[in-house]
């Protein structure tokens, strides 16, 4: 039979470790919560910052200068061929075909090609059908943007200067002049070959697109 | 009855493709399946007659104009290629399996053909990854079929 002292002994060192233990557990608990606050304060910062982009993004599409309307985008084309889009504003609102549609303020999207009652359908740079004429950098060099899934830039006089990232802006006849499209993302220049090619990227994701903008009361040489 | 009940999986079915196609639900990298190409061409190999199958397509029509209202063009295509390939299914193997990746290979590039022929020169890697994407997809189909109607005549499960 063991002693009494023995087993309280070994109670009284359980009892230590236990609290020992436990404390060891509140103290990480505690590390735990305070990076969980910094955190938090991190990500309340990032959203107050978030916020302030978003208004100054509102205040920039106050566009003044140009009427234009605001549109949900009520589908995308299911298949691969094409990325045009429907918006819910149609005839009733106003709209024609032919009026340039925005992501932003001077970012073109595309143009309205159908109207119907309550919706109409957008024809997007991201279309395989889109062709149109654009100056690229600050030299401005000619090309024509082809529309695709990768939209891209042809017929480039070999002797422009273009390098990556440069400004693409549209100066078709039947859009507003100098509307942003996109950057220059690649450039593909053949020794033999007589025009260069490029790849154009754009700062947002045509499938993501909720909202739309178009500009009204345009009216464009076709 | 037992006819009632298949109608209503096939409705199913078409419902469950426009809802995945209209919302690119399972769009990989950009590349979005042509999943009513798929159950137009599965109709086509496994119904046997051509009213059945007629019936299959109008479904399919009448269910676009609420599912997918502003593309009724590519429905159309699909089923007038879907009849095609009905009435060419006697050209074809005979062996379903390898009838069904031919209509799939075929119709996704007559669709294309047909909707917008730029589209394809315009980008030969999307149509491959496509092809590939609706075959393997077919592949798919074709397994749980097969797992379905197997268990379905022998009551043995697989």
């Amino acid at each position: 039979m063991m002693p009494k002292k023995y087993i309280l002994s070994f109670i009284l060192l359980a009892v230590l470790f236990g609290v020992y233990f436990y404390q060891k557990n509140i103290f990480i608990s505690l590390d735990k919560f305070k990076n969980y606050n910094s955190a938090l304060t991190e990500l309340r910062l990032e959203n107050q910052g978030l916020r302030q982009n978003i208004q100054e993004l509102t205040n920039k599409l106050n566009l003044n200068s140009q009427p234009y309307l605001t549109a949900q985008v009520y589908s995308r084309y299911p298949f691969n061929n094409n990325q045009s889009l429907i918006i819910d504003a149609g005839f009733k609102a106003g709209v024609k075909v032919g009026w340039p549609v925005l992501t932003a303020e001077h970012y073109l999207l595309g143009k309205i090609i159908k109207v119907k009652a309550d919706t109409s359908e957008v024809e997007t740079v991201f279309s395989p059908n889109w062709r149109s004429t654009v100056k690229i950098g600050p030299l401005g060099a000619e090309a024509l943007l082809v529309g695709g899934r990768q939209p891209r830039l042809e017929f480039i006089s070999t002797n422009a200067k273009i390098d990556l990232d440069n400004d693409v802006l549209s100066v078709s006849p039947d859009l507003p002049l100098n509307l942003f499209v996109g950057k220059v993302s690649e450039v593909i220049s053949q020794p033999a070959a007589s025009l260069w090619q490029a790849k154009l990227k754009t700062d947002y994701d045509p499938n993501q697109l909720r909202k739309v903008f178009i500009i009204t009361d345009y009216e464009g040489f076709d | 009855m037992k006819d009632l009940i298949k109608m209503l999986i096939w409705v199913f079915f078409i419902i469950l493709a426009f809802v995945l196609q209209a919302n690119h639900f399972l769009s990989l990298g950009g590349i979005n399946p042509n999943l009513i190409l798929l159950v137009i061409f599965g109709g086509v190999i496994a119904k046997k007659k051509i009213l059945e199958f007629l019936i299959l397509i109008s479904a399919t029509v009448l269910l676009s104009t609420v599912f997918l209202p502003y593309w009724l063009k590519e429905i159309l295509i699909l089923g007038s290629l879907g009849i095609l390939a009905l009435l060419l299914k006697k050209l074809l193997t005979g062996n379903n399996f390898f009838d069904f990746l031919i209509l799939i290979l075929l119709g996704t590039l007559g669709f294309y053909s047909i909707i917008n022929f730029r589209y394809l020169f315009a980008n030969p890697p999307a149509i491959a990854a496509e092809l590939i994407y609706n075959v393997i997809l077919g592949l798919i189909t074709i397994f749980v079929v097969k797992i379905f109607f197997y268990e379905e005549e022998t009551g043995i499960k697989s």
